[in-house]
């Protein structure tokens, strides 16, 4: 879908440790396709305070008014920690901790369907269903 | 049981220090060293949100020196909520000793006030100071400002044994003759 034609779709922030991040949306790209509305942002070099300015300064550039999901990977990591830390003002933004690939995919598939909160409680749902123990 | 680890890390509690260092060490107890912490209750509770997944059923988060956090890493909808406790000097002293304790410091001058203050600091880990404009890097996981040089070797100078090292499974160094020509 055109994200012009989508002036609420949900802009995707992927703050992670090193590239996992990177490789995580290269990984989604490669299942669904070339992605828009999407930037990634690594913890590498950057003390807490500098990544919570980061994750800042990335939110205040998404155009629009568009909500914003900022996806982590350890809830109790620099990541999860500087997501909460971050300040936003009035701007809706969503932290996810736990980010994994089911996840991802279930964002990106639904992003311009779904209202927030119906999506978010399916990211949730689909990220743990996504583990099974064999 | 003496204090396991304590740290120089300006991102407190994170993966490495979590997973990398809690892993095999699983502590007991962890006290972080920070007045700015203990003066942004919101910024601090987010540190309680942590947890060492090895040493989840005991392991507790204190902000030292005055401003402690108690918690149970297994917190769930049941628990009882962590909650700040002030502690008298002599109860810190105690608790370390009595746990598997961990302390953490954003800078070094925070070891270095407690060395000062009489605390028995023997070895800090230099573990994580990132790039900060007017830093010079000393190890790539490791800048420092020329205060924070300065508080460095002012800890060396008290006995305090300084090592570099970002994670167990790598090696450590002797920090100290580093700092040399890094600022």
């Amino acid at each position: 879908m055109n994200p012009a034609q989508v002036p609420q779709r949900p802009f995707a922030l992927l703050v992670t440790h090193a590239a996992l991040g990177s490789e995580l949306l290269r990984t989604v790209e490669a299942i669904l396709g070339a992605q828009s509305d999407v930037q990634v942002l690594s913890n590498d070099g950057l003390s807490s305070d500098g990544l919570s300015r980061a994750i800042e300064e990335r939110v205040r550039g998404v155009p629009g008014e568009r909500p914003v999901v900022v996806f982590t990977d350890l809830a109790a990591g620099s990541c999860g920690i500087a997501s909460r830390r971050a300040d936003h003002g009035d701007r809706l933004v969503r932290k996810v901790t736990g980010v994994n690939l089911p996840m991802l995919l279930e964002f990106f598939h639904y992003r311009d369907t779904l209202p927030l909160d119906e999506l978010l409680p399916r990211l949730e749902a689909k990220g743990k269903a996504g583990i099974t123990v064999l | 049981m003496p204090l396991l680890l304590a740290r120089i890390d300006d991102r407190l509690i994170h993966g490495q220090v979590v997973h990398g260092w809690g892993g095999p060490l699983r502590p007991t107890w962890i006290g972080i060293v920070s007045d700015p912490l203990r003066a942004d209750p919101r910024r601090a509770d987010l540190y309680l949100f942590a947890a060492p997944e090895g040493a989840r059923a005991a392991a507790t988060l204190h902000l030292l020196p005055t401003l402690w956090h108690r918690n149970t890493w297994s917190w769930s909808h049941v628990a009882r909520r962590p909650r700040l406790r002030d502690r008298t000097a002599s109860a810190q002293f105690a608790t370390i000793e009595a746990e598997r304790s961990f302390l953490l410091f954003p800078g070094p001058e925070e070891p270095l006030r407690l060395k000062q203050g009489g605390f028995p600091l023997v070895e800090v880990n230099v573990g994580g100071l990132h790039h900060a404009e007017g830093k010079v890097e000393v190890l790539p996981y490791i800048h420092v400002s020329s205060a924070e040089r300065e508080a460095l070797l002012a800890l060396e100078r008290l006995g305090v044994r300084l090592t570099a090292q970002d994670l167990p499974t790598n090696p450590a160094r002797n920090l100290a003759p580093l700092l040399g020509g890094a600022a």
